[in-house]
Formats: C-alpha cells, structure tokens, sequence
C-alpha cells in the first residue's frame, strides 16, 4: 500500500460528467446524457448482459418523439428510462427524478426484479424477536445520521455463551465520534469492551446484519477491525481507468484493516443476513467470511456489492442528468476472494435459513436459533 | 502477429538485394510521448506526458545521389499519465506501452559529402504494433477509508492511497494493437572513415489510428504523439 493519505470533505459530492448546459433542448437530449453518463459511470459492461448499443437504437427515435413540455409525455419518458435499465445488474443502481413534475418518480431495478420472486419478503424489524433472547443487562439505542438516517444498534449476551452484536445501518463510527450522546455509543462501547475482555464463557460473537441497507464504508474497519489483529484480504475492487465502457484499472486487493490495540477473535464468528443485508452489509458478510472459523446463516444478501463513493472521486459512480434525474451507482466492481463476482446475485449463505415471519411475529427466529445451536 | 514479422522481414530482403549503397545501423533513444486523449468526463484530470526507451535496426539504401529509403525495424516505448489535480492530487493512472514498430522513411541529404558532417531529412510512414503494456497508479481505495473530525469540526473522509502495477491484459472489444502514423524528422551523421558513422536523429511519430477502438465501448480517442531521439551507430557495406 502506498503511504500516502487523502482528504476529503464529505461534502464533495458533485457531478463528474462534462459539463452539460443548463437545461436540455428536449427529452432526446435527456436520453443522450443518460445512455452516455451510463457508458462511463456504469462498472459492469464486462458482466452485464444488457446490450447498450441496442438501447440507443431502439430508444433513441422513442424519446425524440416525445415532448418535454408535455406531462404526460414526461411519465412516458420515465417508462422508457425504466425498460432500458430494468436488465441492469448493479444492485445499487436507482433513478431518483428531481424534475419538478417527477419528483414522486424512482427506478430501482433490483427491487423491481426481485418482487415478483417466489421467496420475496418484505423487511423485518428483527430486534422485536432478538432483545428477547438477550440476557438481562443488554444495550440498544438509536442515532440519527448527519443525513438524518435512524440508524438502531443492539448489544449483549446470549445464555452468557454468545455476544451478539446487531445494527440496521452503518453510520456506527459516525455516532461513536458524535458529540452528542446517542445510544450507539453504548452500544458500540458494550461490544469493543466484551471484545477486549472477552468474558469467560463467550464461546462466539454474531454479527446480525439482517435488514441492513448499508451505509458508511468506514464502518468496515471501524466494526471489524476490533476483531482482527493483521490486515484482512477479502477481495479485489477495480475502477474505470477513463471514459468508455470497458476501460478498467488494474483489480487491487481489499482489506480490512485492524485497530491499533485489536486482538484476534479465537471464538468463532457467525455472521446473520437476509435479502435485505445491502452494501455495506454484504460488504460486512463477505469480510466475516474471509475470517478463520466463520460462518454465515441466513438468506442471500441483496446483490449490491460494489460501493459507492463520491462522484468525483472516480472515473465512475454517481451522476446527475440536467436538472432531470440523479444516478446513483457503484463506484467500485468488487469481486469477492474466491474470484467471484456476485453484483445483482447476492452473496449465498454456507447455512440457509428461509424467512420466517409467522415465527418472528411470535417471538422465534429461527436463523437466530440456528446459529445458536452450532454452538452446542 | 507472425505474418506482420515475416512482412518486415521481406521489405529488409528487398532492401538488401537491391545494388545500390547499403548502410545497417544499430540506433538506441529516448521516446517522449504527448498523446492526444480525451478526458473530458474526468473532473480535476490532466493527462502528462510519459518518457520511455527506443531501440531500432536502422537499414538505409540509396536510391540516387540525395535520396535513400530507410526501414528502422525496433522497440518503441509510447507512456503517458493521467494525473488528478486540486483536492484530487496524488491520483494517478501511468501507461506504459511497448510497441514493435517499423517506419519506412524517405530521407533526403541536405549537403554534399564532401566533409565529415552530413545532415539529412527525412519523412514516411510506420506501422505499429502494441506488444505489451503496464499499468501504474495510485487510486484511493475505497475500503481504505477513516474518518475524523478537523480544527473545525467538520468531519473528513481520510483515503489511504493504493499503489498498482500490473501488466495490461489486452482485450479486444477495447485495445486496438495496430497502430499506423507517418513520421518525420533529421539527422546528422559524423564519419569516422568511409565505413563507419555516428548518428544523432530526432524523430516525430503521429499516429494516425487511436489505441482504443471507436466509442463508445472504449471511450474516446488516444492518439499516440512521440518525439524520438536516439542515437546510432552506422556502418557502411
């Protein structure tokens, strides 16, 4: 690794397309900056199956017939930028319409693939079954993000054998450093400290990122860090070299990379996620499985897995088109250790364990149980 | 790839068979490239130009009392970089690419051989082959990423910068391995005696066809611009 350091203002988030005029002659215009936003910025034209070329020239004609001054021509233009995306593989792929007439508008073609699938489920609010397996003294609270996200986390033993550890977003090291009290800090205090000392009897630590949409990326070796005490590999991320489609760096190794005083866990760790572990999440999963004596109980996490970063900081990632629409897509493609690229797949587990949600209703979660009786 | 060998094989037999004045010379350099490529979907970006190596068999056969048909056979390194500026500086992307390559030149003697410095200029055109290339950088890694709060209280994103270097894998849908240009240039040769001279050339290369086949699955152009200067060592058959 180089040793050299960069900074950043979060706030630099800004489009990196060549500059576009103000506002577009017609929706033909709209479509041109799209399809050619998505030649640079989209990471997967080396997997993705979607023919591009084929877009343009079925499209093209379809948007120059239509007339940006009229509403219902408008919605009409959103139903094409739907159909020309809806094969697109990245996970993280959506649409958000910021023209006045469309704001109520979004394309997100993972969910709209993944809806009508027979195991489909809508996400669970796990820790109304969970705190109920926590013995007595656990911790849980909540923060709110300086994006004004809710993030909850939860900490504590089970049966004095296990710590588990849950979050529903990845914004912890943000809260932790907060200047405001906030519940997570109590959690994530409870946690490094259980870690450190690691009590006598905690034969494992569960990582539960089930419903988790993701989040900061800083929180990978902020969470896992703590728990390794040599730099982690658990995969390759490449980038665009320059504009085109295919125009790729080199694939550099990923790591997570452990904390000054961190201590190697000796217990095993079992890693809880479902179809709703997104991003980070999966991120999170796929670094616990690269550790030694690690297991991941569940459902196939959601198939979002290159990250996302900054605009402006690649050759690719998040755009904006006029004054229309915002893009927001991977900024990275990230191939898993094993060699494998699992975007729009999701990453599977080594133990599934369907939803349940009449059990959860009733208190029971069976991939929790499931996790708990490989320790017996 | 063989073919295009056995081609330039052929044209050096030619020149060898023919009765006129033959002259073979061993000419090593210096490439310094100043591609024409277009970045301009990169914010804060500039592209660098890129120093490299150049060595080349140097055939020249005289076809009349000023003119003579030179082939210059050899290894040409064509690098260059993109470097990221402002808040982005430190980011950079370097290739460098090596190409077999094999100009054909007229050459036309400027002065009579009546001393020991002759000057001649000389242009033509050159095929190319993209044999090999290496890809260096630094880019953030995405993973590698702290936070921290400043003087001010805003928080900062902290990259830890990755160093690459890796061979580039050619891909057909992108990489366009053949490249044809013309050329242009001088040199000055320095006879020790009727047989043996010292030679100083500076060369322009433009190439005519990008590196990166047409957009848009490869982006836009890179036109390869190189300025060669070797020096050579010549003797006369």
């Amino acid at each position: 690794m180089a040793g050299l350091l960069l900074l950043f203002a979060c706030s630099c988030v800004k489009s990196r397309l060549p500059a576009l005029p103000a506002s577009p002659g017609s929706l033909a215009d709209v479509f041109e900056a799209y399809w050619n936003g998505m030649n640079d910025n989209y990471l997967y034209w080396d997997i993705d199956t979607t023919d591009w070329d084929r877009v343009h020239t079925v499209y093209k004609p379809l948007f120059a017939a239509l007339n940006q001054d009229d509403p219902a021509d408008l919605r009409k233009a959103v139903g094409y930028f739907r159909q020309m995306s809806g094969g697109l593989i990245d996970g993280h792929l959506s649409i958000q319409f910021t023209h006045p007439l469309l704001k109520d508008s979004m394309i997100y073609p993972a969910l709209n693939r993944k809806l009508p699938a027979p195991d489909f489920h809508s996400p669970f609010p796990y820790p109304r079954a969970d705190s109920g397996y926590l013995d007595s003294g656990y911790v849980s609270g909540g923060y709110v993000t300086t994006d004004q996200d809710r993030v909850f986390a939860m900490c504590g033993t089970i049966q004095r054998r296990c710590l588990y550890f849950y979050c529903d977003k990845f914004a912890l090291q943000e809260a932790f450093g907060s200047n405001q009290v906030n519940g997570v800090q109590q959690v994530m205090r409870y946690f490094f400290n259980n870690i450190k000392t690691m009590p006598p009897g905690i034969r494992s630590v569960i990582i539960d990122v089930r419903n988790n949409a993701g989040g900061n990326l800083v929180d990978l070796n902020f969470l896992l860090g703590a728990l390794i005490s040599k730099p982690l590999a658990f995969g390759y991320t490449r980038y665009k070299g320059g504009n085109g489609r295919l125009n790729y760096t080199p694939w550099i190794a990923a790591y997570v990379m452990p904390k000054d005083d961190a201590r190697a866990l000796t217990v095993p760790i079992i890693v809880l996620a479902d179809s709703y572990s997104i991003s980070m999440a999966e991120a999170t999963v796929m670094a616990v499985k690269a550790m030694p004596n690690s297991y991941f109980i569940g459902e196939t996490t959601w198939g979002a897995t290159g990250p996302v970063s900054d605009g402006a900081l690649y050759n690719d990632g998040p755009f904006s088109v006029y004054n229309y629409f915002s893009v927001y897509t991977s900024s990275a493609e990230f191939k898993y250790i094993d060699g494998r690229i699992y975007e729009g797949k999701g990453f599977s587990p080594d133990i599934p364990v369907p939803f349940d949600a009449a059990g959860l209703l009733n208190g029971r979660d069976r991939q929790l149980e499931k996790a708990l009786s490989l320790l017996q | 790839m063989y073919k295009k060998i056995f081609s330039a094989a052929a044209l050096v037999a030619c020149l060898l068979q023919t009765r006129a004045q033959l002259s073979v010379a061993a000419e090593a350099g210096l490439s310094y490239n100043m591609p024409d490529a277009d970045i301009s979907n990169m914010t804060s970006a500039r592209v660098r130009p890129g120093y490299g190596y150049a060595f080349a068999l140097n055939f020249s056969k005289s076809i009349s009392h000023h003119f003579s048909l030179q082939l210059l056979p050899g290894v040409q390194q064509k690098s260059f970089s993109i470097r990221r500026t402002g808040d982005l500086k430190g980011i950079y992307m370097e290739q460098r690419n090596t190409y077999l390559q094999l100009p054909l030149l007229l050459r036309y003697r400027l002065n009579h051989p009546a001393g020991k410095v002759y000057y001649y200029a000389e242009m033509g055109g050159y095929y190319a082959y993209w044999l090999a290339g290496r890809e260096i950088g630094e880019i953030p890694d995405i993973f590698g990423i702290s936070s921290r709060v400043n003087s001010t209280g805003q928080r900062q994103e902290v990259f830890q910068l990755e160093h690459y270097s890796a061979a580039h894998h050619f891909d057909d849908r992108v990489d366009r391995r053949d490249e044809w240009g013309w050329t242009a240039g001088g040199e000055v040769h320095y006879g020790f005696n009727k047989r043996r001279e010292l030679s100083l050339a500076i060369r322009y290369y433009q190439s005519l066809t990008s590196r990166q086949k047409s957009a848009p699955a490869s982006g836009s152009g890179q036109y390869d611009r190189v300025w060669n200067l070797s020096i050579g060592y010549i003797i006369v058959l």
